[in-house]
């Protein structure tokens, strides 16, 4: 907790104005949401105006008594809201699913310039639905968590209206059927994160947080804006169907330097800002100065997973570019295992889980890069439930330890947290990639598709596994650290449970990454137990599958779970006993590796090398621009014109300096000019 | 051949255009007034050698008389003397405004010099005499005019208060008290 | 050639309207370039008889009673600016205790 505040659970009368105006207004503008779709008769824009306009409106409540300490009332709108939308993603994934294919609704014409027509349109499909099910589903149970979590806050008002703020672009970054609309949303969570990244702002550190996060996101934004305009100047349109359609019809283009390629390139950059990939990562690590249900919500489960969600919505396109694909997927794997080696030397518990993040991200777009745009959306699935649990139970752990997030002052919390242990057990377990748990499932299919797919290769299931061994091993360790072994909890600090309200979506949380991946169970598997692959059957028609894939043996994919599972147990083992059983071996083997260890803790100096060879020269060109360019050269240039206007002005302002004589004057040449006019 | 009607008109010209350069250069303003009583005077019989003799003689009592007799009150109330620098200063600016006026001057003589000669005609047989004349005059000035004649008689009773507000001075023994 | 120069020298319209531009001239020139108020308030009463002169040949000449009118109307509004113009500079002098001309700078905003 980044701050302390006093309950107020009085409300001034400004406050409950404030209160009732934004109720009244609400209720208007959802009466008004349900009356656009009744009026027209259709069900579908009513549904997606509710899963739209309730966000926004709990932010308009929220934002509107921003000055309200009222943590209970502020989150239990917020949560309402979000759970509003959580019920019409369910109706809507529904219809989906009645359909077969996408739904979709214009609201307005957004622009019309030219050829260029923009519809305020969304549409949900087979791949959209799912992701709105899990931002809405986690997303409401991250508000639940952050009623508890917050309740100490000076700002809980701001910090949820921030939060439904998100929810909202978030759904239209999901939702819309174009690229401008998804590229507004996209704008808006990065916004967003902004905000709740700097939420604590007068830290001047996780102020600065905030602005690396935003600063990053607008390169990679740029990148996105290139790719957006790539594609319009290629295909003349910026709607996803038309693109997908195009791209189907011209067919995969070879080389480097065809306009699909560049075009994917370019949104692969926006990507690699949204979703933390290498090159632009560093900023999520810092992102963890903002409160923690938000890491879970956008730095986790949502916002990052915005990139891969992009891919796969254009996976025809990107299938049609195979070349970008191939930067995709080695990319995301150098990605999995980079990250994952930092994780093992962090200390700051949501630290380790960030880099596990970025990590886990870097899976997602190996699986984009391989052509498993299904696993990847799996994988994003299981991440989402795993990674919130855990960045949720890390959440209750520094609730628990007033702010401490130092590993190393934890330890044998087990016992004072039983549900907190619990549930993160689950996910721990979910994330090294243990059968029958959620991860496993998703982060097989990306290895085997890694290995298997055409567009794969050996060596990137090889990174893949040696992430998915450094990952078990991070992960025990940080489980070690904090929940197993002795106490190294300070004096004076009292570990304590969280209430109910941060306890249960622990506990749901935990249930879905159990039950997660049963939705995907592998064929290999599921044949044996006559299990169908739930996911494959559902993506069909939306994700194309990979092309010249061919039937793969059931002995080989099930060796090759077999020595990935091992492995990670086997390291998992290995993490135990570092440190549970011999504690003082982790020591000497960062004594022994000194060099090594240093440059992994020190995060392979990447930030340095940013600030050394990218910032500041950038920083020191400016202040020579500005002082040779703009100073000595604009600047005069703009003082000789303002001189000379000035200087003419003087001359003409003597034409009227008040003597009437001299107006007179003027009025008889005037007289006397008309007058020969007249005689002329 | 010239008549006496020719004569009359140059000496009447004559005085006029002296009168009126007198007004110009005279440095003593009061000399001024006097001066452009004479010129009034003169006007006044301009318009007797073109029959209007009912003008003539309001242009005497209104200007020669009324007007007049306000502006040599104000010259007096103001004690004004002969004045150093009656002129404005400023060589190229009197340059250019005695040079517009004689471009404005030449401009007009040259445009009268170059119209038809326009000899008069002799009057109108109904407007022959002065009383005839009189009565025509008021006819068209209360019939066909009278609205502008209310409106000016307005205009003068608002220039009436308005000259007295302005002119008004604060505190003298009408002064309210309060 | 007697004849030529009677005819010129014979009184026509056209003699009055010169008479009537030369007198507009002179109180022109005495707008312009007097100081005193008052005077200039008196080249302005020139400026108006030339005028009057004017209609007043006109109206012989046409052989119409409407210049007349004119005349009297001119001669009205004269009256009103003389007195609204004197006011005003019984003001000037007031303030400054001098009636140039120059001091009406002092009324701009």
């Amino acid at each position: 907790m980044g701050s302390t505040g006093h309950h107020n659970h009085e409300s001034s009368p400004v406050d409950l104005i404030g209160a009732n105006l934004s109720f009244l207004g609400l209720a208007a503008l959802l009466l008004g949401g349900i009356g656009y779709g009744l009026r027209n008769a259709d069900a579908t824009a009513a549904t997606f105006a509710i899963l739209l306009l309730a966000p926004l409106f709990g932010f308009l409540f929220n934002g509107l008594r921003f000055r309200s300490k009222n943590a209970r009332l502020s989150g239990s709108v917020a949560t309402l809201a979000a759970f509003a939308s959580f019920l019409c993603s369910i109706s809507l994934a529904m219809k989906v699913g009645a359909a077969h294919g996408a739904v979709s609704t214009k609201f307005f014409d957004w622009m019309t310039i030219g050829d260029l027509n923009v519809a305020a349109g969304f549409t949900v499909d087979k791949i959209s639905a799912l992701m709105i099910l899990v931002v809405t589903g986690v997303g409401t149970l991250i508000h639940l968590f952050s009623i508890g979590y917050m309740s100490h806050d000076d700002r809980p008002s701001k910090y949820f209206a921030y939060l439904n703020l998100f929810l909202f672009n978030m759904l239209l970054l999901i939702l819309g059927d174009n690229l401008l609309v998804m590229f507004v949303g996209w704008e808006g969570v990065g916004l967003c994160s902004y905000l709740l990244i700097g939420f604590w702002f007068s830290d001047s550190e996780k102020a600065a947080a905030g602005m690396k996060a935003f600063i990053t996101n607008r390169i990679g934004d740029a990148g996105f804006l290139l790719g957006i305009f790539t594609l319009f100047f290629i295909f003349g349109t910026v709607n996803f169907a038309e693109i997908n359609q195009r791209a189907l019809d011209i067919g995969a283009e070879s080389g480097w330097g065809g306009p699909m390629t560049l075009a994917c390139l370019f949104l692969f950059i926006g990507a690699t800002g949204k979703s933390a990939q290498i090159p632009l990562y560093v900023w999520l690590p810092d992102a963890m100065a903002g409160p923690t249900p938000v890491s879970a919500l956008i730095h986790a489960a949502t916002m990052v997973t915005a990139g891969v969600y992009m891919i796969v919505r254009l996976n025809p396109l990107f299938l049609a570019a195979p070349n970008a694909l191939h930067v995709v997927a080695v990319v995301g794997a150098v990605t999995a295992v980079t990250a994952a080696s930092i994780g093992l030397t962090q200390w700051d518990i949501k630290k380790v889980l960030a880099y596990s993040t970025v990590s886990q991200l870097g899976y997602m777009f190996l699986a984009c890069g391989v052509g498993a745009f299904g696993a990847a959306m799996f994988h994003l699935m299981t991440h989402a439930f795993f990674k919130a649990l855990m960045f949720l139970g890390s959440g209750s752990v520094i609730h628990a330890m007033n702010g401490e997030q130092d590993i190393r002052k934890m330890g044998g919390l087990k016992k004072a947290l039983p549900i907190t242990h619990g549930t993160f057990l689950l996910g721990w377990l979910a994330i090294i990639g243990m059968p029958p748990f959620a991860g496993f499932f998703s982060k097989d299919e990306i290895l085997w598709l890694s290995f298997h797919s055409p567009l794969g290769h050996w060596g990137l299931w090889l990174l893949g596994v040696f992430g998915a061994a450094l990952t078990a091993f991070y992960m025990t360790r940080l489980m070690a650290l904090t929940f197993w072994g002795g106490s190294r909890v300070p004096n004076g600090v009292h570990p304590h449970e969280s209430p109910p309200s941060m306890t249960v979506p622990l506990i749901v949380l935990g249930a879905l990454s159990v039950v997660g991946g049963w939705i995907g169970v592998p064929h290999a598997i599921g044949h044996a137990l006559h299990v169908p692959h739930f996911l494959e059957h559902w993506f069909q028609g939306a994700i194309l599958g990979i092309p010249g894939l061919k039937p793969a043996s059931t002995a080989l994919e099930i060796a090759l779970m077999g020595v990935s599972v091992s492995i990670a147990g086997l390291s998992s083992v290995a993490a135990f006993v570092f440190y549970v059983r011999r504690t003082e071996l982790p020591g000497k083997v960062a004594a022994k590796f000194r060099g090594f260890y240093d440059l992994v803790h020190n995060k392979y100096f990447v930030d340095e090398f940013y600030f050394g060879k990218i910032i500041d020269p950038l920083v020191e060109a400016s202040r020579n621009l500005w002082a040779y360019v703009d100073v000595s050269f604009i600047d005069r240039g703009t003082y000789a014109v303002a001189d000379m206007v000035r200087g003419v002005g003087s001359v003409a302002k003597t034409v009227q300096n008040g003597n009437m004589q001299q107006y007179a004057l003027y009025v008889v040449l005037g007289v006397a000019a008309t007058i020969f006019l007249i005689l002329r | 051949m010239l008549e006496l009607a020719d004569y009359t008109f140059y000496f009447l010209a004559l005085v006029t255009l002296v009168g009126g350069i007198a007004v110009i250069t005279a440095q003593n303003p009061i000399y001024s007034a006097l001066w452009l009583a004479l010129t009034m005077v003169s006007v006044a019989g301009v318009f007797v050698s073109l029959d209007a003799w009912f003008v003539a003689g309001v242009q005497l009592i209104v200007y020669a008389g009324a007007v007049m007799v306000l502006f040599v009150m104000v010259i007096m109330l103001f004690d004004l003397r002969r004045e150093t620098n009656a002129f404005s200063r400023g060589m190229v600016s009197g340059f250019l405004k005695l040079a517009s006026a004689g471009i404005f001057l030449g401009l007009i003589g040259g445009s009268i010099y170059n119209s038809a000669e326009t000899v008069f005609a002799p009057p109108p047989a109904e407007l022959e005499k002065t009383a005839d004349a009189t009565k025509a005059l008021a006819n068209t000035l209360f019939t066909k005019y009278i609205f502008s004649f209310e409106v000016i008689g307005v205009l003068l009773l608002v220039i009436a208060i308005g000259a007295v507000t302005l002119s008004r001075v604060q505190g003298g023994t009408h002064a309210k008290h309060d | 050639m007697p004849n030529t120069i009677d005819t010129i020298l014979k009184v026509s319209l056209n003699h009055y309207l010169v008479l009537s531009a030369v007198l507009f001239t002179l109180g022109v020139l005495g707008v312009l370039l007097r100081k005193n108020v008052i005077v200039i308030l008196m080249s302005i009463e020139l400026m108006l008889n030339a005028v009057n002169v004017t209609f007043i040949a006109f109206s012989r000449y046409s052989g119409n009673i409407d210049g007349q009118v004119m005349v009297f109307f001119v001669m009205t509004i004269a009256a009103a600016e003389a007195a609204v113009g004197l006011a005003l500079a019984v003001l000037i002098f007031r303030r400054f205790k001098e009636i140039n001309i120059r001091y009406f700078e002092h009324l701009r905003g």
